[in-house]
């Protein structure tokens, strides 16, 4: 890919980074406004399947949908500076909002707008852990392993690594067994 | 080294985020707050509620705990940690050298990983629960809160703006 695309598509992904504002759906439809109907440069499709492939791996799946369109646009090179600039926005956001923490934290007033914010984050989260359970633990395995995770994790203090592993072998586990 | 336990810590996080990025809050909660004490639970919190306010991803949460951690350095390592792996799957996973996503034993890892950290959440949530409503005009912006995100469509941002509001009336 000649240099100068590459610098114009790492613009373009310093936008789609600066507007993906509300997690993995808004990440998707910003890339398919700006990638797919503003400079049509890959089709829904290519979009649709980059997710498919891209939810079942471990990690933040916003970032990977871009690394794997990032490849797709112009191989490792391209994917490296393409996800880099998706984050950049947000990882000087949160860098500046670090920094302006640490120096205000201990203001009287900062305390008490930090416990109304935690009350509200609580709520979230709640709402959160609804949205992926009601995705998610669709089956009674599923069910009985997220409820198991959260007995271990919250009675015995298991280190979480474990948890997950041992949640992830036990799956495996059963799917050889089945055959 | 802290740069290196950051680098190590939050790759794992990373590897063992399945079902992305908004389950992994579990997975991060546990090794910053109850495995290493670098953040406390209302530090977290805030954290948490950045990742909310910001675009991009919500493991960008790494950038936050590193920084309070080893400053401008902290940050960087921890968000390359966070990152690094997963994007180096992604990629090969595009290019097909191997189909990592199609295997079906990384399918099946998935399928079981995915449910437990969701019920971690649970715990982290319960936790705090604990470090906020230990007064019940907290417990009242958190049932309001709770409210308005599920019957209007109030953005996140607007909401935290709202508990913030409160917490500093409630002062």
């Amino acid at each position: 890919m000649a240099p100068a695309s590459l610098a114009r598509l790492g613009w373009l992904f310093l936008r789609i980074g600066a507007l993906a504002f509300g997690g993995l759906g808004a990440t998707v439809a910003v890339i398919q406004r700006e990638l797919v109907q503003r400079h049509r440069l890959m089709t829904m499709t290519d979009v649709t399947e980059a997710l498919t492939y891209t939810k079942l791996l471990p990690g933040s799946t916003a970032v990977q949908l871009v690394a794997y369109l990032g490849w797709r646009l112009g191989g490792w090179p391209a994917s490296a500076v393409l996800t880099a600039c998706f984050l950049l926005p947000s990882g000087l956001l949160m860098l500046a909002l670090a920094y302006g923490y640490s120096s205000l934290a201990h203001f009287p007033a900062v305390v008490a707008i930090r416990h109304g914010v935690l009350a509200a984050v609580v709520a979230l989260l709640l709402l959160t852990m609804h949205q992926l359970a009601r995705s998610t633990l669709t089956t009674p395995t599923a069910q009985a392993l997220a409820l198991g995770a959260f007995v271990v994790v919250g009675l015995l203090h298991i280190n979480s690594a474990w948890v997950v592993i041992g949640a992830g072998v036990l799956s495996m586990t059963l799917l050889t067994a089945r055959r | 080294m802290v740069y290196l336990e950051l680098f190590t810590r939050f790759m794992i996080i990373s590897l063992l985020a399945f079902g992305g990025g908004q389950a992994a809050l579990s997975l991060i909660e546990r090794v910053a707050v109850q495995d290493t004490g670098w953040l406390t639970p209302s530090s977290f919190g805030a954290a948490v509620a950045f990742a909310y306010v910001t675009p991009g991803p919500v493991l960008i949460i790494a950038t936050f705990v590193g920084q309070q951690v080893g400053g401008l350095l902290g940050a960087l390592t921890a968000t390359l940690g966070a990152f690094l792996a997963p994007w180096a799957l992604a990629a090969a996973t595009a290019q097909q050298v191997k189909r990592f996503a199609q295997d079906e034993h990384l399918r099946a890892f998935g399928a079981g990983a995915a449910p437990a950290v969701i019920g971690m959440l649970g715990v982290t949530v319960l936790d705090l629960c604990r470090e906020t409503f230990a007064s019940w005009p907290y417990l009242a912006v958190g049932v309001l809160v709770f409210a308005l995100a599920v019957w209007t469509r109030i953005p996140p941002v607007f909401l935290l703006g709202v508990g913030g509001l409160l917490g500093w009336l409630l002062a």
